[in-house]
């Protein structure tokens, strides 16, 4: 999928400008969750056979930001919305270049209490040198334990993890 | 002298002169010429046989040496079959070797091949089995992984990504 850097960069300017960047990342966050949970949000307004005022309505009900708006707006017209995903992802990727920050993933069968989370944070970002945020989501196919994905890295002390590499080490083993 | 003797005689005498004429007439008139014909004839027979002969010997030399290249083809193609035969035998000899040199092998590679599959169904089984152990593992993990066990995993990753 072709991706125009241009979009990204007109919306994140205007905010800056606005000094509402944070809203802009809040909502990208919000709504990179909303999309993924519901995929139907992106089909709706992917379907062009529905009336573009009708979309724009729906918008109305999640995006209070005027501009914000009329960038969704924008790329429906232009039919650039398919790429929705891409885009937030954009943002948030510039928001946390600019800032030095990484966000990463803690995986439990069970959420963590913030304390422990706040914790992680504090560690990985006194070991990578820069703000770290993780959220806490659950994978109940890791058995027990946690696993953390942060700048394309996993560090794995889950039952799964362990019994992977069991098993690759009786492999290595028997070859 | 009865004279029908007389004339007989005398008939007699006139006939044989007119016969001695007509010889030496006969003789001078047709014998030369035939004579030098006969003579001509006999003179071209003799050519004619003296070439047949001069002929017949050049023939027989001609004869002599188509003969002799006869017989050196004939050598030569011996010596061309000889050696064909001997190359042909060189080269059924070598096609022979390659051929056997081959099928080794190829029962060398069939025999590699074969104890690869073998190694490698070996290896695959033995995967099949730690994978399935794995499986189970898992099964049983799911149902006897405490939150005490949980809990203690998480504090034991806090500490060594400290």
């Amino acid at each position: 999928m072709k991706i125009n850097d241009s979009y990204v960069k007109a919306i994140y300017d205007l905010m800056v400008e606005e000094k509402n960047l944070d809203e802009l990342i809040k909502l990208s966050k919000q709504l990179i969750q909303n999309f993924e949970e519901q995929p139907r949000i992106v089909d709706f307004l992917l379907d062009y056979s529905v009336d573009i005022k009708e979309k724009e309505e729906f918008l109305k009900k999640i995006v209070k930001n005027k501009n914000i708006l009329n960038w969704f707006m924008i790329l429906i017209s232009d039919k650039e919305i398919k790429g929705i995903f891409i885009y937030l992802k954009k943002i948030i990727h510039k928001y946390n270049v600019e800032n030095n920050i990484s966000e990463g993933i803690i995986w439990t069968t069970k959420l963590l209490q913030s304390k422990e989370i706040t914790q992680m944070e504090k560690i990985f970002s006194e070991k990578n040198n820069k703000k770290v945020h993780l959220e806490n989501k659950i994978d109940k196919e890791i058995i027990g334990g946690i696993k953390v994905e942060l700048d394309n890295k996993i560090w794995d002390n889950s039952v799964i993890g362990q019994l992977h590499n069991l098993v690759e080490k009786l492999i290595k083993e028997k070859n | 002298m009865d004279p029908i003797v007389k004339e007989f005689l005398i008939l007699m005498t006139s006939t044989l002169l007119s016969l001695m004429i007509i010889f030496f007439v006969m003789t001078f008139l047709l014998y030369n010429p035939i004579k030098e014909n006969v003579a001509k004839r006999q003179k071209h027979i003799d050519d004619n046989i003296s070439s047949a002969e001069q002929m017949n010997s050049n023939s027989l030399k001609t004869s002599k040496k188509i003969e002799q290249k006869y017989n050196e083809i004939r050598e030569e193609q011996k010596i061309v079959l000889e050696n064909s035969k001997n190359e042909a035998n060189e080269l059924k000899t070598h096609i022979i070797n390659q051929a056997n040199q081959k099928a080794k092998k190829i029962i060398v590679q069939a025999q590699e091949e074969i104890e690869k599959q073998k190694e490698s169904q070996k290896s695959e089984i033995e995967s099949e089995i730690i994978s399935l152990s794995s499986q189970i593992a898992e099964k049983i993990l799911a149902k006897e992984i405490s939150e005490k066990d949980n809990q203690k995993m998480i504090s034991e990753f806090l500490d060594q990504i400290k």
